[in-house]
């Protein structure tokens, strides 16, 4: 009993200890936003006010239908993607991040895909177009 | 009037959503991109929603859309790895302009960045995403640990683990620098 109570109070004293080293960081975070160029905060009113003024969206059901469409087709392309990206590329992403990022492909990350499908394409093209590689085994020497 | 409140909400948040996504991306445009998109998306997604849900619905968007500029970039990094550091120079002297001015006009706020201010703001752009953004909601924002742990999809232990562990980080810090 009292060695939990023990266990509580240095629990209760870290959390403390916690709240009073956070409370450093905090002032400094505040600073730094007091702080913020003219140019940086002129831009943030501005996304406000466009914002405010953006009239709500209401996507009729054929669109909603639309969208479930392409965010599976999104999916099966990523999963298609993920499962030819060579093995031995070093890879930053963990693995969990990777399923993470494939599970929440939508409609606006098509652009993504896009870029993946794109540098694919890049890296399976040759190094030398065929034209100048007709002109290098033409040329004699 | 709808308008009215939602920008008022937005005023109240862009500050500290605009400095979350500036430690995470560490680029200003790149911040200013990512906090007008997670507005523009409440103000349409959700705005006809109840004020007391805004505020984690902008912050988990917000999270969407930092984690997604970080897909981004190790994608691009990956594969135009030469060109890294090319905005590495640019971005410590943007850091330095920030924490230099820092204090100007606030006693207060000049004292702790004379001290330490820069070396904590550099020692939590260096934290790992997932504590820096633990760290950010929970500690600055002010979020519960479950509010947290919904915007950031992860559970409430891990939100206790990554905030203590970056909390840790920052006090070494503060403590090396004799701040408190």
């Amino acid at each position: 009993m009292n060695e939990s109570n023990g266990h509580d109070r240095n629990d209760h004293e870290r959390k403390d200890q916690d709240w009073q080293d956070a409370e450093g960081v905090r002032r400094v975070l505040d600073a730094s936003n007091e702080q913020l160029p003219g140019d940086i905060q002129a831009r943030l009113r501005q996304a406000r006010q466009a914002a405010a003024g953006a009239k709500p969206s209401s996507s009729p059901a054929w669109q909603s239908k639309a969208a479930w469409y392409g965010a599976a087709a999104s999916i099966a392309l990523a999963v298609t993607i993920g499962l030819l990206w060579p093995e031995d590329t070093a890879t930053d992403l963990a693995d969990e991040e990777m399923l993470y990022a494939m599970a929440e492909l939508g409609d606006e990350e098509w652009s993504v895909v896009r870029d993946l499908e794109f540098v694919y394409w890049l890296s399976e093209q040759p190094d030398e177009a065929p034209e100048d590689a007709k002109r290098s085994a033409d040329r004699p020497g | 009037m709808s308008d009215q409140r939602i920008e008022q909400f937005l005023a109240s948040v862009e500050r500290r959503a605009y400095r979350m996504a500036r430690l995470a991306t560490r680029n200003d445009a790149d911040a200013l991109d990512i906090v007008q998109d997670a507005m523009m998306k409440l103000a349409t997604n959700y705005g006809d929603r109840s004020e007391e849900e805004w505020k984690p619905l902008f912050y988990r968007i917000l999270e969407r859309r930092i984690l997604d500029w970080h897909r981004r970039e190790s994608v691009r990094n990956r594969w135009f790895f030469w060109r890294k550091g090319d905005g590495d120079d640019e971005d410590q002297q943007d850091v330095t302009e920030n924490a230099s001015d820092g204090g100007a006009g606030n006693p207060y706020a000049a004292l702790a960045f004379e001290r330490s201010g820069q070396a904590v703001m550099e020692a939590i752009e260096a934290l790992p995403l997932k504590q820096q953004q633990c760290f950010l909601l929970r500690c600055w924002e002010g979020l519960s640990v479950q509010e947290t742990a919904d915007i950031m999809g992860v559970n409430p232990g891990s939100v206790k683990t990554h905030a203590h562990r970056a909390l840790q980080k920052l006090t070494r810090v503060i403590e090396h620098h004799g701040h408190e």
